[in-house]
């Protein structure tokens, strides 16, 4: 997917995402990090096809975003939200089973392969003992997890997370980010992200996507673009880099 | 799901009951033999009555609150609201004053009532989304303007009742928030459009079901949200209005019965959709019912007494809303 000096804004008076140039390479896990405000969860939507640019042009398998139907679109591209709502009462299955609604097709019921996404949806994300389960009776993580199931059943070849791990603990959190580095090596989903904690953007994404006030200002694999005077140019936070033996790249902040 | 198919027997049986002993109680009584009997070769002038007058109402007050509960159901999933009830935002009011204007002035078209009920109703929903839409609907934004659009329309209806008196002009009993006079023209008129609606509620019940998910996941599984949420929006709206065209103003049918349904047998349209329509059918066949032996030969609008009982309800849902929709 490439796009190609995107702009947006939500209102007339200030501009959003300004000339956005940049590509996500398939089979790969990109994250957009960067400030509060400066427009990374924006990108993504734009990405997502849930807003659309003012100009410029986003292309997907040599085709623009908006020319694919809305079904077709969902079977390419599903998402996951920060926060997300649906019956408290629907169990694990019947929600998941909503990931395949792009395959549906009228006055038909399930065919074996709708049962077979949701079943392989189910495994992958741990959730079989509790496929039965209400989502009322379940954790923050395994809440998080059905919808990332939901969007698995959808069986696109690109997976959005909007901050995934934001309301969930460290535990949560890692099994998640486990999670996905697993559906991008064993299943080549091309993961794009967005993330709070530029450690674990770091350490699970193969290429960053840095925005600073709309802007992108450097993309490319972590070790070659993040330095301490870019953290501190972007963040304005004095940031300590170290490598790990076992992690790899790693930020320790100093101060402001 | 053996308790589900329990609360639909259950939900049935009552409806038949109801029906068996609202046919048999009132004014004009006769034993359940005598009526069979009459119903199967005539002669009895008791129960030939009884098929006249009372069947029609009896039929009338089922499909009203079906149509009402329907629509609630409807609403409630477009709007994402638990509150939302066809008499509470303002749609039976807007249909009701409309209805009347299209009974004073085109009097002679048969189908004006339910037709300008229809076109009433579509004028108050457009106005509640158009004035509560602010990036999203907020759902306390549109109990509020529902609330107004519905004083609005109260208002506009009286005056113009209050000016009919004035001219002497014979509004007729038709036009009253109750379910005395139904004749088989207005049996003819609910059930067709009633049906109607309920069948394509009925179709549209995957839809409401991606609807409660939200808007933008709901786009993103190639969903469109929009289109659906007039679909739906336009078949709740036609079964208020012709609810409203032939039984008057009922509110908080479509507020009781869906929250009741749900907690019986859970918020799947699929079946949340046909239960809240015998359930609707139940609870007015049963209000009418009361309201007209209780202090017989008085009589108490089915409306009244829903009003009634439906106040304190509102205030309980009100009270526990942020917990209704919260995940």
């Amino acid at each position: 997917m490439e796009f190609d000096s995107i702009n947006f804004s939500y209102n007339k008076y200030s501009q959003l995402l300004k000339e956005n140039t940049g590509r996500i390479p398939k089979g790969k896990i990109s994250t957009i990090i960067g400030p509060n405000g400066c427009g990374k969860s924006t990108l993504l939507s734009l990405l997502s096809r849930s807003n659309q640019a003012e100009s410029g042009q986003i292309i997907m398998n040599g085709k623009d975003i908006f020319a694919y139907k809305p079904k077709e679109f969902a079977k390419k591209v599903a998402m996951v939200y920060q926060q997300n709502e649906g019956p408290a009462d629907l169990t694990v299955e019947q929600l998941i089973s909503f990931g395949r609604l792009p395959y549906k097709k009228a006055f038909k019921n399930k065919s074996n392969e709708d049962e077979e996404a949701v079943d392989w949806a189910i495994s992958l994300t741990n959730l079989d003992d509790k496929r039965t389960h209400k989502l009322e009776q379940l954790s923050g993580g395994e809440r998080q997890r059905v919808w990332i199931a939901m969007s698995l059943a959808q069986k696109s070849e690109m997976l959005f997370l909007d901050e995934p791990t934001t309301f969930l603990d460290i535990y949560y959190q890692i099994e998640l980010l486990e999670l996905v580095r697993d559906l991008n090596m064993q299943h080549h989903l091309t993961i794009v992200m967005v993330l709070h904690d530029i450690n674990q953007a770091l350490r699970y994404s193969d290429q960053l996507i840095v925005m600073k006030a709309g802007e992108i200002v450097a993309a490319g694999a972590p070790a070659e673009i993040v330095t301490e005077d870019m953290i501190k140019d972007i963040y304005g936070v004095d940031v300590a880099m170290q490598k790990h033996i076992q992690t790899g790249l790693y930020l320790v902040p100093l101060g402001i | 799901m053996n308790k589900k198919i329990l609360y639909f027997l259950i939900v049935i049986v009552l409806l038949l009951a109801m029906a068996g002993y609202s046919a048999v109680t009132g004014s004009v009584s006769v034993s359940f033999k005598e009526l069979i009997m009459d119903l199967l070769d005539g002669g009895n002038e008791k129960a030939a009555a009884i098929i006249d007058f009372r069947f029609p109402r009896i039929i009338v007050a089922m499909f009203a609150g079906a149509a009402l509960s329907v629509a609630g159901v409807l609403f409630q999933a477009v709007m994402r609201n638990p509150l939302a009830d066809a008499g509470v935002i303002g749609i039976s009011a807007g249909a009701s004053f409309f209805s009347l204007f299209g009974m004073l002035f085109l009097p002679g078209l048969y189908i004006s009532g339910p037709f300008f009920a229809f076109i009433g109703g579509s004028v108050a929903c457009l106005l509640v989304y158009w004035l509560s839409w602010k990036s999203g609907l907020n759902p306390l934004r549109i109990i509020l303007t529902g609330i107004a659009v519905s004083a609005m329309f109260t208002g506009l209806r009286e005056a113009m009742l209050m000016i009919c008196s004035y001219f002497n002009v014979m509004v007729g009993a038709s036009n009253a928030s109750n379910l005395l006079m139904k004749t088989w023209n207005d049996v003819e008129v609910l059930t067709i459009y009633g049906l109607i609606g309920i069948i394509l509620a009925c179709i549209s019940s995957s839809w409401c079901n991606v609807l409660s998910l939200q808007d933008k996941k709901a786009k993103n599984l190639g969903m469109n949200v929009s289109a659906a949420r007039i679909s739906i929006s336009a078949i709740a709206v036609l079964l208020a209005a012709v609810a409203t065209a032939v039984a008057g103003v009922i509110v908080f049918v479509g507020l009781l019965v869906p929250h009741i349904a749900r907690q019986l047998i859970g918020s799947d349209h699929r079946i949340l959709i046909p239960f809240s329509a015998l359930a609707g059918a139940l609870l007015i066949l049963t209000a009418d019912t009361l309201g007209r032996t209780l202090i017989s030969p008085l009589e108490i609008p089915a409306s009244t007494i829903m009003a009634v009982i439906g106040g304190p309800f509102l205030i309980f849902l009100l009270r526990k809303s942020d917990r209704v929709h919260g995940i």
